[in-house]
C-alpha cells in the first residue's frame, strides 16, 4: 500500500505535476483508499504550517530579495573586488565567498544562481575568465550556501524533523568554512596553472578604504543575522526580522536609497516564492503523516539494522541513497520526501538529527551538480550560453572539495555539532 | 484566448496585491514581536499567532497566482524531452489533476469550516475557520485558473502552436 502511494507520487512528479500537488494527490489516494474523510488532508495541511519557526522562511526570502534589489550585494561585491581583484583568480575567490553567504535565501540554489550568480559570472567573464570556469565555480560554491545561514532548506528540514533550527543553522557554519578553504585552495591551484587574469592595477589603499567604508553597513548584514543566531537570544524567525529591520535602517539612514516602491516590490516577489515553497511543506507533512501511520520508518529501521551493523555502513547507505536521489529529484522535493522517513530511522540508530540534516542537505545539493538531472548545470549553461559538457569538465576539480567536505560532515559529526553544543 | 486571460487577470492582480499587503503586515507583526520582547522587555502574546495566521493565508491564497504564473516547483526535465504535442497533452493531464485536487479539498475545507464554526484560536480568540477559509478561497481560485489553463493548452494543441 505505502509503496503504491510513494510510487504514485514519484510518477506524478516525473510527468511534471507540481511537486506540492503530487504530494497532495498521492495522499488523497491514500485517504480515499483507506476510507478516511478528505478533511483530514485539509486539517493536516493547515496544521503543518501552523508554526512560528517556519516564518523564518519568508523572512530569509525577504532578506535575500531586499539585499539584491537594493544593490547591497553589489556594494559588497565591489569592495571585495577592489581588495583581491589584482590576485590570480581573485575574482573567483570573491565569487566563492559571496555565493556561500547569499545563496540559500530563496530556498533553491537555482534561483540564487540566476540572481547573484549571474552578476558574478558576468563580472568574471568581463574580467577575462573563460565562461565555463566562471560557471562551474559559481554553481559549486552556490550549492553549499544552503548549509550556511541564512538557509531555507535547513529551516524546512528542522520544521519537519522537529530538530532545533538554530542548531542546524549554526551547525552548518564550520563545515561551510572548511569547504570555502578547500574551494579557495583548489581555485588558487587552477588559476595558477591556467594563468587566469587579474585586474591590471592593484586598487590604491585609498580606494580600498573608501569602498570598505561604503560597503561596511552592507557587509554587516549577514553578520547581524549570524550573530543574532549565535547569541542564542533570537529564534531564527526573530533573527530574520532583526536583519530585515537592520537592512531597512541602513537603506534609510546610510545609503538613503530606499523607496517604498522598491520595498513593496521586494515583498511582492517574496510572496510568490513563499507560497511556492511552503505549499510543498504542507504536502510533505501529508506524506510524513502517511509514512508514520504505515510505520514506514520502523520497517526501514528493521531493514537497516539487518544490513548495517556499524554506524559507518548506515551513514554510507544514507549518503548513497541521497546522492542518487539528488541526481534525479528536485532538491526541495527530495528533502521533504526523505526527512519524515529517514530522520526517525537514524534517530533510533543513535544519530543526532542536526547531523543527519546536514548530511541530507549537503548530499542533495551535490546532486544539483551531477548529471543527468543536475539542475544547476542546466541553468548555468543557459545563463552563460556554454555547452553543459564543457562546464562539467571544468567543474570536475571542484568535486574534490565537495566530496571531502561531504566525507567530513558525514563521518566527523563533531564538526557539525560543536558550535550548536557550545551555544547549548 | 487573450480574452480569457484578461478576464481573470484583474482578480489575480488584486489577490497578489492583497497577499503582498498581508506579507507586509506579517513582517510588521514579527518586527513588533522582536521590539516588544527585546527592547521593551514586554512580549506581546498575540504577535506570533497573528504572524502564523497571516503566513497561512499568504501561502494558501498564493497557490492560485503561483499556478497562474506557472511558478510552482516542478520537474520539467523529463517532460521537456518529449515532443511538443505530447508535452501539451501531459500538461493538460497535470492541470486536470490540479483541478480535481482543488475541488476535492474545497469540499474538505467547507466541511471543516462548518464543523469548527464555533472554535476560537488560543490567544487572539479568532474563529479557527479563518484558517480553513484561506485554503478554500485559494483552492477555489486555483480551480478556475487550472480550468483556464486546460482550455488554453487544448486550444494550443488544436491550433498546432508552440
Amino acid at each position: 500500500m505505502i509503496w503504491i502511494i510513494f510510487s504514485s507520487f514519484i510518477v506524478l512528479m516525473f510527468i511534471g505535476v507540481p511537486v506540492g500537488f503530487s504530494m497532495i494527490t498521492s495522499s488523497l489516494f491514500y485517504i480515499v483508499l483507506t476510507g478516511q474523510n478528505v478533511f483530514v488532508i485539509v486539517q493536516r495541511m493547515v496544521n503543518s504550517l501552523n508554526s512560528f519557526p517556519l516564518l523564518a522562511i519568508p523572512g530569509f526570502i525577504l532578506v535575500g530579495n531586499l539585499m539584491n534589489s537594493s544593490g547591497l550585494t553589489n556594494k559588497i561585491f565591489r569592495f571585495a573586488r577592489d581588495l583581491v581583484g589584482h590576485m590570480h583568480g581573485g575574482l573567483a575567490q570573491v565569487n566563492i565567498i559571496l555565493s556561500l553567504i547569499f545563496s540559500g535565501t530563496s530556498g533553491a540554489a537555482l534561483a540564487d544562481i540566476g540572481g547573484i550568480g549571474a552578476m558574478e559570472m558576468k563580472a568574471m567573464t568581463e574580467a577575462g575568465y573563460d565562461k565555463e570556469f566562471s560557471a562551474s565555480i559559481t554553481i559549486a560554491s552556490a550549492t553549499v550556501g544552503p548549509i550556511f545561514p541564512p538557509s531555507i532548506p535547513l529551516v524546512m528540514y528542522g520544521a519537519l524533523a522537529e530538530a532545533s533550527i538554530v542548531g542546524l543553522l549554526l551547525g552548518g557554519i564550520f563545515p561551510a568554512f572548511i569547504f570555502v578553504i578547500l574551494m579557495m585552495i583548489t581555485t588558487t591551484i587552477i588559476s595558477r596553472i591556467k594563468k587566469y587574469p587579474r585586474d591590471s592595477k592593484r586598487a590604491s589603499l585609498k580606494k580600498i578604504a573608501r569602498s570598505f567604508f561604503q560597503s561596511l553597513p552592507a557587509i554587516l548584514t549577514p553578520i547581524v543575522l549570524i550573530l543574532g543566531l549565535v547569541s542564542g537570544v533570537f529564534s531564527p524567525t526573530e533573527a530574520a526580522a532583526v536583519t530585515i529591520i537592520y537592512i531597512i535602517l541602513i537603506l534609510f539612514f546610510v545609503y538613503k536609497d530606499i523607496t517604498l516602491r522598491g520595498f513593496f516590490n521586494a515583498c511582492k516577489e517574496s510572496v510568490s516564492t513563499t507560497s511556492a515553497i511552503l505549499i510543498n511543506v504542507a504536502g510533505a507533512a501529508l506524506l510524513g503523516y502517511i509514512a508514520a501511520i504505515e510505520q514506514l520508518p520502523q520497517a526501514i529501521t528493521g531493514y537497516l539494522l539487518n544490513y548495517a551493523q556499524s554506524p559507518i555502513t548506515a551513514l554510507l547507505i544514507l549518503n548513497g541513497i541521497l546522492l542518487i536521489a539528488g541526481c534525479f529529484l528536485e532538491t526541495i522535493a527530495a528533502l521533504l520526501l526523505f526527512t519524515p522517513i529517514f530522520v526517525p530511522v537514524y534517530q533510533q540508530l543513535g544519530f543526532d538529527p542536526i547531523h543527519i540534516g546536514m548530511v541530507m542537505v549537503f548530499n542533495l545539493m551535490i546532486g544539483l551538480l551531477t548529471p543527468p538531472m543536475g539542475m544547476s548545470l542546466y541553468m548555468v549553461s543557459n545563463i552563460v550560453g556554454e555547452k553543459m559538457e564543457r562546464i562539467l569538465k571544468s567543474l570536475l576539480p571542484f568535486y574534490i572539495p565537495l566530496f571531502l567536505t561531504l566525507l567530513l560532515i558525514t563521518f566527523v559529526p563533531s564538526m557539525v555539532l560543536f558550535i550548536p553544543n557550545l551555544i547549548g | 484566448m487573450k480574452y480569457k486571460r484578461a478576464s481573470i487577470q484583474p482578480i489575480i492582480k488584486l489577490l497578489e496585491l492583497f497577499s503582498t499587503f498581508l506579507f507586509f503586515l506579517m513582517m510588521l507583526t514579527i518586527g513588533t514581536e522582536v521590539v516588544s520582547r527585546y527592547v521593551f522587555q514586554r512580549p506581546l502574546i498575540w504577535t506570533s499567532e497573528l504572524a502564523v495566521y497571516l503566513n497561512i493565508w499568504i501561502v494558501f491564497i498564493g497557490i492560485s497566482f503561483v499556478t497562474y504564473s506557472e511558478a510552482h516547483i516542478r520537474l520539467d526535465f523529463f517532460v521537456n524531452k518529449l515532443g511538443i504535442k505530447t508535452q501539451r497533452v501531459i500538461e493538460v493531464v497535470s492541470y486536470i489533476i490540479i483541478a480535481v485536487i482543488s475541488i476535492s479539498l474545497v469540499f474538505g475545507c467547507a466541511f471543516l469550516i462548518k464543523r469548527f464554526w464555533t472554535l476560537r484560536s488560543p490567544t487572539m480568540r479568532l474563529p479557527t475557520p479563518i484558517l480553513y477559509a484561506s485554503l478554500l478561497i485559494g483552492l477555489f481560485l486555483n480551480l478556475i485558473v487550472s480550468l483556464l489553463k486546460i482550455i488554453e493548452r487544448i486550444q494550443l494543441v488544436i491550433r498546432g502552436e508552440r
